[in-house]
C-alpha cells in the first residue's frame, strides 16, 4: 500500500514540476538590432531581457513577454465577449529562449513551434576575448572594452566587472563581468543596454519538458516545414482545430517578404 | 497510514461537495462545446488580418494557441502578414 501511494505522489509531482528554477539576482533589458536585409536596409529591433542567476542566466524577448500576456487576457475574456478578440497590432518577436549554464559551459535554446516546445543542447561556444585598456562609463558602471570573433562577426563589446557575473547578450559570454553593450564591426548587429535592475524578484525558469534536440536536427524539421514538406496545419488538424474565413485588408507600407533574411546574425558555424 | 488514508478521504469528500454545484457543472461542461474565435489582428505594415479559429471540443486556451500558430506562421520577416507565398 505504502509503495503505491508512493508512486502516484511520485507522478503527480513529475506532472506538476515540468520546469526548473533559480533566483535572479540582476534583470537587464537590451535594446537589439539587426540589419536583417542588406538589399532594402530592413534594420529589425526589439527590446531583449536578461536574467541572471548565481549559475545559469537567460535571454529572451521582453516584447513576447508583454505581448503573449495581453493575448492571454484578451483569449481569457473571449467567452464573455462572444468569442471576439482583438489582438491590436502584433508586431514580430524572437521565439527563441536562450539559457547559458556557465559553470557547466551548456547552451540551451528552448523554443515554440508548431505547438510544441523544442529544448535544444548545444555546448556553449568558448569566445576568444582580447580584453584591452580603453574604458567607459555606462549607466553608472565602469565597463571596460574586449574584442572578440563570434559566428563570422568580429564583435566589440564593453563590460563591467561591477556586476559579477559571465553573462551577456545572446550568445555573447566569457568575460569577467557583465556584457552591457555589443556591436559587430559592420554595425549590422547591436545590442545596447536600456535598465539594470539588482534583485528583481524574479525566477529564471528552465524548461524540462519538451522535445529534446539538437540544432542540426531542429534546423531540417524547420526546413522541411518551409520547403511545404510537412503541412503545416498538421498539428492544427490532429488537435481539431480548424482557421477559416481568413482576410488580409489594409495597405501594406512594406512589402511582403517571405524569402527570409539575406545577413544571419551567425554568419559561420 | 491512517492519517493518509484520512486526508485522502478528506480531499476526497470535499472534490465531491464542489462538485454538487450544478452551476459550476454547466460551467464546465460548456467548456468542451463547440466553440469559435473571431480574431482581429493588425501588423507593422498597416494592414488588418481577421480570421476564426474553431474546435470541437477544446478550451479558448486551445483556441488561442491555434491562433497564435497561424498568425506566427503568415508573418514574415518584416512582421507584414501574408495569406500565401
Amino acid at each position: 500500500m505504502k509503495k503505491y501511494l508512493f508512486l502516484i505522489i511520485l507522478s503527480i509531482a513529475n506532472v506538476l514540476i515540468s520546469y526548473a528554477q533559480e533566483k535572479a539576482f540582476l534583470k537587464v533589458n537590451y535594446n537589439f538590432e539587426h540589419l536583417r536585409d542588406t538589399v532594402s536596409g530592413f534594420r529589425y529591433k526589439e527590446e531583449m531581457g536578461l536574467l541572471v542567476g548565481k549559475t545559469v542566466s537567460s535571454y529572451y524577448s521582453q516584447r513576447k513577454l508583454t505581448q503573449d500576456s495581453v493575448k492571454r487576457k484578451a483569449y481569457e475574456q473571449a467567452d464573455q465577449n462572444g468569442g471576439y478578440v482583438n489582438l491590436g497590432v502584433i508586431l514580430p518577436t524572437t521565439m527563441e529562449c536562450y539559457f547559458i549554464f556557465h559553470s557547466d559551459k551548456k547552451l540551451l535554446i528552448a523554443t515554440p513551434f508548431q505547438r510544441d516546445l523544442y529544448l535544444i543542447n548545444e555546448p556553449l561556444e568558448t569566445i576568444k576575448w582580447s580584453i584591452n585598456s580603453r574604458t567607459k562609463n555606462i549607466k553608472g558602471f565602469l565597463c571596460q572594452q574586449a574584442v572578440g570573433s563570434f559566428k563570422g562577426r568580429l564583435y566589440t563589446v564593453w563590460f563591467t566587472s561591477e556586476l559579477p557575473t559571465n553573462a551577456g547578450p545572446w550568445k555573447l559570454n566569457g568575460l569577467p563581468g557583465l556584457i552591457l553593450e555589443a556591436a559587430d564591426s559592420k554595425n549590422e548587429v547591436s545590442f545596447i543596454v536600456k535598465s539594470i535592475q539588482k534583485t528583481p524578484g524574479q525566477n529564471i525558469i528552465i524548461p524540462t519538458n519538451g522535445i529534446k534536440t539538437n540544432l542540426k536536427d531542429f534546423n531540417k524539421m524547420t526546413q522541411a516545414y518551409s520547403n511545404g514538406g510537412i503541412n503545416p496545419n498538421s498539428t492544427l488538424a490532429n488537435s481539431d482545430i480548424k482557421i477559416n474565413g481568413q482576410n488580409l485588408s489594409g495597405s501594406s507600407s512594406k512589402k511582403s517578404n517571405t524569402s527570409g533574411i539575406n545577413n544571419p546574425m551567425e554568419k559561420s558555424n | 497510514m491512517k492519517k493518509i488514508t484520512f486526508l485522502l478521504c478528506t480531499v476526497l469528500f470535499f472534490t465531491f461537495a464542489n462538485a454538487t454545484n450544478f452551476s459550476k457543472i454547466e460551467k464546465n461542461k460548456a467548456m468542451f462545446f463547440s466553440k469559435t474565435l473571431y480574431v482581429t489582428a493588425y501588423d507593422a505594415c498597416g494592414q488588418k488580418l481577421t480570421f476564426t479559429v474553431t474546435c470541437g471540443s477544446c478550451s479558448w486556451g486551445d483556441l488561442g494557441h491555434g491562433a497564435d500558430d497561424f498568425i506566427h506562421s503568415h508573418t514574415d520577416s518584416h512582421g507584414c502578414f501574408f495569406l500565401s507565398h
